[in-house]
C-alpha cells in the first residue's frame, strides 16, 4: 500500500475518534471481521492481536485445555509455536499424516488470500503479521458455541461488552474461565483491510 | 466546551432535570471527546510511514525510551497490552506456577488475570476506605507461606500506600509488582508510579490518561537482570507480545502533550474538589500529603449525614443520585459493580482447565464471601465515578456545571429521597458482574 494511502486510512480512523475496539461505535474491527467471514465463507470471525492469540482462541474453541494432548502437523510447527503450546499446558505430538493446511486435526491454517477446499463446521486461523502492521491474526469458525468460547477468552470481547452495556450477563452458557487481552487495535485492522483489498485478497 | 447557556439552568434555584427543569449540561454538550488527536499525531504518522518498515518498527523502541525517561524506572519493554505488561512484570519478578499473589478485590479484572497468566493464584485483599487502594492490614491477613508478591493497583491514579506495603513486603520477604495502569504520571514525592516496585505493568490503551494508538502496554523493571529475565521468559514461552509500530507512533506524539494533559486534569480536579467541599455531602477523592493523583478517574463518596438523608439506605441513595446526575448531564457511573473475586473465573476456578492453577494445592480457602470485603462493598454502595470527565478538553466551565448539578441535588434532597425510596433497587454487587 502506498504511503499516502496508509496515512489517509490512519487519518480517517483517527478522525472518527474511535481507536479502541471496546467503543460502542467501533466499526473497523467489525468491518474486517465481516469481510473475512464472507471471503473465507465462515460464519464467525474473531480478530486477534497476534497469530498465537488466534491459535489459542481456536484451540480453546475446540476444547483443548491445560494438560490435554494435541496432535500437530509437524512441518507447520515452529520452535516458537512448540514453546507456546507448552505455555498453554498442551502436550504436543507431531504428526505428518494430517491433511495439507491443517495445524491440528480440527484447525485449518490459512494464508491471506488462500481459500482452500474445506469441510464445513471447521475452525481456521490466518496470520496477517506479514502485512507489516504488527502482530495480527484472525480465528474463523462455523459454530456459534465455538465462537462464543473464543470470544470469551478475550477480555472485552463482544460478549463482555454486551454484558457491560446491557448490565446483564450476555452469555450465561459461555462464561469466561480465563481471559487474555487478545484485542486488535482498530487502526491496525483498517490498515490490514485495505492492504488485503489492494492485493485482491478480501 | 461550548455550552449554550440559554437552554441550561445557570443557577441552583431551578428544578432538577428529573423533575422537568433545565439540565445543568444540555444534551448536545455532554459528550467528552477522548482521546484527543492533533495535527502532531498525523505528522508523527506521516514521518513513520515515510520511512521503511524496519525504521517504522523502531518507533516502539523510541517510545519505550522516551516514556521510560518520563517514568524514571531503570528499564522498560513495550508490550501489546496492559494485561500482557502485567504478565511480563510478574514473570520477571520470578512468580511461578502455584505461587500466590495478593491483589486488590476492587480493580480491573486484568490485574488478577495476569496472575493466572503466570499460572499463579490471585489472593484477594480488601481496599482502604479512603484511598480505594490495597489496605495494608487486609494484605497482611492474606499473606501465606505461598505468597510471593503483592500487586498494588494505584486505583484511579492515586498511588497505593507504598511505604506500608514495602515495609510489609520486606518483613515477609516478598516482592512488590505494581499495576500502574491507572497511574500515568502519578507519584509519591518525585517517584513516579511504574518505578515504585521491583517491576510494574501499565496499560497504554487509548482510554487511559496516557495512550498509544489503540492497544498497548509497557513493563518497567528496577534492574537489568529483570529485563533479561523478561526477555528469556517471553522467548521460552513463545509469546508474541510486541506492540505494533502503528500504536507506538501515536504514543510518541501523545507523550509530547502528556505534561499539558496532566496539568489540565489536576486543575479540573482541584476545582471540583473545592466546589464539592463548598457544597458538602459529596466527598472528593482523598490525596495524602506528598502524593500526586493523576485522576484517571474521579471517585466521589456520598455522605448521607451531611446531605441530611441518613435515613435512606446508602445504596438506594447512590442509585437515586446517579439517576439525577445523569439527567443533569453529568455522566456519573459505577466503575465496577462487583468485587473481582465474584466474577465468573474466580468463582468457578476452572482457570486454564481442570482447575489449574488452583489445583496445585491451596494454603487458604479461595472461596470468598462478600462479607470478606466490607470496605469494597461500602465503596461500591456509596460512591460514583467520573471517568473521562476530568480530561482535556474539559474546561473549567464544564466543571462548574458538574458542581451545579451536585448543588441542585443537595438543594432538592427531598425529591432525591423520594426517588431513592421508589426505585427498584438491587445492591450493585448482587447484579451480574461487568468488566467496567
Amino acid at each position: 500500500m502506498s504511503m499516502l494511502k496508509e496515512v489517509m486510512i490512519m487519518s480517517r480512523v483517527i478522525n472518527t475518534g474511535t481507536i479502541m475496539s471496546i467503543e460502542k461505535n467501533e466499526k473497523e474491527i467489525l468491518g474486517l471481521e465481516r469481510n473475512l467471514t464472507r471471503y473465507y465463507d465462515f460464519a464467525y470471525c474473531s480478530l486477534c492481536n497476534s497469530f498465537h492469540a488466534a491459535l489459542h482462541s481456536a484451540l480453546f474453541a475446540e476444547g483443548y485445555r491445560y494438560g490435554d494432548k494435541v496432535t500437530v502437523k509437524s512441518d507447520l510447527v515452529t520452535q516458537q509455536l512448540k514453546q507456546f503450546f507448552n505455555y498453554l499446558g498442551l502436550r504436543v505430538f507431531s504428526a505428518i499424516y494430517l491433511e495439507e493446511g491443517k495445524i491440528t486435526p480440527e484447525i485449518h491454517m490459512l494464508s491471506p488470500g488462500s481459500r482452500p477446499e474445506r469441510v464445513p463446521l471447521s475452525t481456521a486461523v490466518i496470520d496477517f503479521t506479514q502485512l507489516g502492521y504488527g502482530h495480527a491474526a484472525a480465528m474463523l469458525t462455523d459454530t456459534a458455541i465455538k465462537y462464543a468460547k473464543a470470544d470469551r477468552l478475550k477480555i472485552f470481547g463482544r460478549q463482555d461488552l454486551r454484558t457491560m452495556w446491557e448490565g446483564k450477563e450476555s452469555s450465561p452458557d459461555a462464561l469466561p474461565t480465563i481471559q487474555f487481552n487478545y484485542r486488535l487495535s482498530p487502526l491496525v485492522a483498517a490498515l490490514i483491510r485495505n492492504s488485503l483489498i489492494e492485493r485482491g485478497q478480501l | 466546551m461550548n455550552i449554550p447557556l440559554d437552554v441550561v439552568c445557570d443557577h441552583d434555584e431551578s428544578d432538577l432535570a428529573i423533575n422537568g427543569g433545565h439540565p445543568s449540561i444540555p444534551e448536545p454538550s455532554r459528550r467528552t471527546p477522548y482521546p484527543v488527536f492533533t495535527n502532531d499525531d498525523i505528522f508523527q504518522l506521516i514521518k513513520t510511514v515515510s520511512s521503511d518498515r524496519q525504521k517504522a518498527a523502531l518507533e516502539v523502541q523510541k517510545l519505550t525510551e522516551e516514556y521510560l525517561e518520563h517514568v524514571g524506572a531503570k528499564h522498560a519493554l513495550a508490550t501489546s497490552s496492559g494485561t500482557s505488561s502485567l504478565h511480563i512484570a510478574l514473570a520477571a519478578a520470578g512468580i511461578e506456577p502455584g505461587d500466590e499473589v495478593v491483589v486488590p478485590c476492587l480493580t480491573f479484572i486484568a490485574t488478577a488475570m495476569a496472575v493466572l497468566h503466570v499460572k499463579a493464584i490471585p489472593v484477594f485483599a480488601d481496599i482502604d476506605l479512603k484511598t480505594f487502594c490495597l489496605c495494608p492490614r487486609s494484605v497482611e491477613k492474606a499473606i501465606t507461606p505461598k505468597t510471593r508478591a503483592i500487586m498494588p493497583v494505584h486505583l484511579h491514579g492515586l498511588p497505593a500506600d507504598m511505604p506500608a506495603l514495602n515495609s510489609l513486603a520486606k518483613k515477609r520477604n516478598i516482592v512488590i509488582v505494581e499495576d500502574a495502569s491507572h497511574a500515568h504520571s502519578a507519584a509519591i514525592g518525585s517517584d513516579v508510579c511504574g518505578s515504585l516496585g521491583i517491576t510494574a505493568g501499565q496499560s497504554l490503551m487509548a482510554d487511559k490518561n496516557y495512550m498509544v494508538g489503540g492497544e498497548g502496554g509497557i513493563t518497567f523493571f528496577s534492574d537489568e537482570n529483570l529485563l533479561d529475565k523478561a526477555n528469556s521468559y517471553i522467548e521460552a514461552n513463545g509469546l508474541d507480545y510486541q506492540m505494533s509500530w502503528v500504536a507506538a507512533a501515536i504514543g510518541r506524539s501523545q507523550l509530547r502533550r502528556l505534561n499539558y494533559y496532566d496539568l489540565i486534569r489536576a486543575r479540573n480536579a482541584r476545582l471540583l474538589d473545592k466546589k464539592l467541599a463548598e457544597i458538602g455531602g459529596f466527598v472528593p477523592p482523598f490525596v495524602p500529603e506528598g502524593y500526586t493523583h493523576s485522576y484517571n478517574m474521579y471517585r466521589i463518596t456520598i455522605d448521607p449525614e451531611v446531605l441530611g438523608l441518613s435515613g435512606i439506605p446508602i445504596g438506594r441513595l447512590k442509585e437515586a443520585i446517579k439517576i439525577a446526575l445523569l439527567s443533569e448531564g453529568v455522566p456519573a457511573r459505577e466503575w465496577q459493580n462487583v468485587p473481582i473475586p465474584f466474577h465468573a473465573p474466580f468463582v468457578s476456578r476452572v482457570g486454564w482447565g481442570n482447575g489449574f492453577p488452583w489445583s496445585t494445592g491451596k494454603s487458604v480457602d479461595y472461596r470468598y464471601q462478600i462479607e470478606d470485603f466490607p470496605n469494597a462493598v461500602k465503596i461500591l454502595e456509596s460512591t460514583l465515578v467520573l471517568c473521562r470527565e476530568m480530561r482535556s478538553p474539559v474546561e473549567t466551565e464544564r466543571i462548574d456545571r458538574y458542581a451545579l448539578a451536585f448543588k441542585k441535588i443537595k438543594r432538592n434532597k427531598d425529591i432525591v429521597a423520594n426517588l431513592a425510596r421508589d426505585i427498584d433497587y438491587i445492591p450493585c454487587y448482587q447484579k451480574d458482574p461487568r468488566l467496567g
